[in-house]
């Protein structure tokens, strides 16, 4: 109890050399109004309430100088123009299916592994290089999600070199969940859209297609 | 309630009571003190050379009641000018945190704003804590705008600025005053003549836009009708890096927001996205597949100097820097599913933040330090969380609609994110606790990572 108290007495007197220091900063601010951070100061002491007195009235003053910010002219910022991406060589007239993935994956299943095939016997009599798209369906994150279409892209890649593909005529691009296969929210939408698209290099970029696709 | 504020109501109850309720404003004054301390690292406590005194955003603290008078004209009537500074102060000051918006008990029009032109005596007997008074001129298309703010129970100025701009520069004006009355309250500046980048939905494509924290005044950023993505601003800077996907595969910019200047970081085969400036913006962490898989680089801000920080079989992503700089937090689905994690900005002494919930991605680290904001799958779909970079105490921030892409405001008091609860995708803000959730952006619901950049 009584180290309580002299604790007590000891933040009181911490306490107290504080408040003097809060008390003896100026109450006016400073030239320029805010240019300095201090403490609301405690409030003048004010006599109890009396009766009311007339405010002091005021003589006219001269017009308070203050130093003001300049204003400053902001230009507006203008919308950059990119210039045109040059056209790519007509398309070639291929067509190859979706390889699809499971939920947050990018492992090829026995389905992915018998599409691959298909599609290799295809590119295998084809001349040119493709455009290997990742894509995610919606749920994920849209960051977590462009890395994710990449690893799908890039496991279709790896599998389709191993199987005998020249790696430079494949580049592989990731969008995540943008453009989907199919605009539905429906576990069956979200399944198509979990996939990898393989296009002929050059072909319409896949917010083209999808819209000349209708979705 | 201010730590100064309670001072001075101890000081009037002190008088006539017990030593032992003396006792007690005391202790609480010096719990107040003490708690204000840490939320304030060191590095910030020398901005601009202020000290920082009080934490206003502690909890259980009054709010401050605080009057937003009617705007006066010097000469000729504007109303439509006088209602929109009014609003804008009010929506400001209410959104803040320490205010709480009270009725002007002054029924009759002051004369002035000036010190001596007006009576306290009306504001005291509404225990009133600040008065705003603003008065304003128009001639042709030239504003002038004169803002004070009082100390009701000091009867005190504490904040006197006069603006010349024009006339629609009225709400950047607004905002800078809103910004010195939380600098003159608190001792620490306001945030709301920045303005937010975000990235807004047409048709095909997403490109970047900016508008003012309260979602007036949007205008476009970027028109190159490709993929626009993962905007991020250098701390306290009017500079972003950004994914676009405008020359093929997705690369890194970085652009002045204010003046359009752009430059051309990365010319690499696989993608280089999520992309996030040091906080002294000198550096970009930034995931890359160039090496196979997608793995964290660090690069300087021309885009040289590259190295790799991360190297593993899994997806590295989404990395943003603490405050000091010295560490790095990311998301990596190494051990399964997506979590978050905290390294060394040396890719050193990795250690695992999240550890409930399935699926945690897009961290923000505050500029204060102390707090990690993220979003978190719940249900099937997204909701915020704020950690502490320990993994101690994390809090869920919100509880309808898909809830993603949390970022800091400058000063750490405030997180602009996109939710769905209203339908499409809108931008939102709230207080770092979670309070005040509410809509700024007017778009038809297709607006989405908001970033809190400096004003111009």
């Amino acid at each position: 109890m009584n180290r309580m108290r002299v604790f007590s007495y000891c933040l009181l007197c911490l306490v107290t050399v504080w408040l003097a220091a809060c008390a003896a900063t100026p109450t006016v601010p400073p030239p320029g109004g805010a240019g300095k951070a201090e403490a609301v100061p405690a409030p003048a002491p004010q006599p109890p309430a009396r009766e009311p007195v007339p405010p002091p009235q005021p003589k006219p003053k001269p017009p308070v100088v203050e130093p003001m910010p300049a204003p400053v002219k902001h230009p507006e910022p203008a919308p950059v123009v990119d210039p045109p991406v040059p056209p790519g060589p007509p398309p070639a007239a291929v067509k190859l299916e979706a390889v699809l993935f499971e939920y947050d994956a990018f492992t090829l299943d026995a389905a992915a592994l018998e599409a691959l095939e298909r599609i290799y016997q295809v590119l295998a009599k084809e001349q040119g290089t493709f455009e290997v798209e990742g894509y995610c369906d919606e749920r994920g994150d849209d960051r977590y999600n462009i890395s994710l279409g990449e690893s799908r892209a890039q496991a279709v890649v790896n599998w389709l070199v191993a199987r005998g593909i020249e790696g430079r005529r494949l580049k592989q691009i990731s969008y995540g969940r943008e453009f989907p296969a199919d605009p539905g929210h429906s576990p069956e939408a979200w399944r198509l859209n979990r996939r990898v698209e393989i296009v002929p290099a050059g072909s319409p970029g896949p917010g083209v297609r999808r819209r000349a696709a209708g979705n | 309630m201010s730590v100064s504020s309670c001072l001075g109501r101890g000081a009037g109850a002190g008088t006539g009571r017990t030593g032992a309720a003396v006792l007690r404003v005391f202790l609480c004054l010096l719990i107040l003190a003490l708690l204000a301390v840490p939320a304030v690292p060191e590095s910030t406590a020398g901005d601009n050379g202020e000290e920082v005194p009080i934490d206003v955003t502690a909890p259980g603290q009054r709010l401050l009641r605080t009057v937003v008078a009617k705007p006066l004209s010097d000469g000729k009537e504007e109303p439509a000018c006088a209602k929109e500074l009014g609003d804008l102060l009010s929506f400001d000051l209410s959104f803040a945190g320490p205010f709480e918006p009270a009725a002007d008990p002054q029924q009759v029009r002051r004369r002035g704003i000036a010190p001596g032109l007006f009576d306290f005596a009306p504001l005291e007997a509404a225990a009133v804590d600040f008065l705003v008074l603003s008065g304003y001129t128009v001639a042709g298309s030239t504003l002038t705008v004169e803002l004070r703010l009082y100390h009701v129970p000091s009867r005190s100025l504490k904040v006197a600025k006069r603006f010349t701009a024009t006339v629609k520069e009225l709400r950047q004006i607004g905002h800078l005053f809103s910004d010195e009355i939380l600098l003159a309250v608190t001792g620490k500046r306001g945030p709301f003549s920045g303005g937010i980048t975000l990235v807004t939905r047409k048709g095909g494509a997403k490109e970047l836009a900016l508008m003012d924290y309260d979602g007036h005044n949007m205008r476009p950023l970027t028109g190159n009708g490709s993929l626009n993505l993962h905007p991020d601003c250098a701390a306290g800077g009017a500079e972003i890096v950004y994914t676009s996907y405008k020359n093929g595969g997705p690369d890194l910019y970085r652009r002045e927001i204010y003046q359009g200047s752009e430059a051309r970081l990365t010319r690499s085969a696989g993608g280089n996205i999520t992309p996030a400036f040091s906080p002294d913006g000198r550096r970009i962490a930034f995931s890359s597949s160039r090496d196979g898989n997608a793995e964290i680089y660090l690069m300087n801000r021309d885009g040289t100097g590259l190295r790799r920080l991360t190297s593993n079989r899994a997806i590295d992503v989404s990395p943003c820097w603490s405050p000091d700089g010295r560490e790095i937090a990311f998301v990596s689905d190494r051990l399964g599913k997506p979590q978050i994690f905290i390294m060394g900005a040396d890719g050193q002494n990795v250690r695992r933040l999240t550890t409930s919930g399935p699926y945690n991605v897009n961290p923000s680290w505050s500029p204060l330090g102390d707090r990690i904001v993220y979003s978190g799958q719940v249900e099937g779909t997204f909701q915020l969380f704020s950690i502490m970079p320990d993994g101690r105490d994390n809090v869920r921030l919100t509880a309808v609609g898909r809830n993603e892409n949390p970022r800091w405001s400058p000063d750490g008091r405030f997180v602009v994110f996109n939710s769905s609860r209203a339908g499409g995708d809108g931008i939102y803000l709230m207080r770092a606790d979670g309070s005040a959730q509410i809509r700024v952006s007017s778009g038809a619901g297709s607006d989405a990572e908001p970033v809190w950049a400096a004003a111009r």
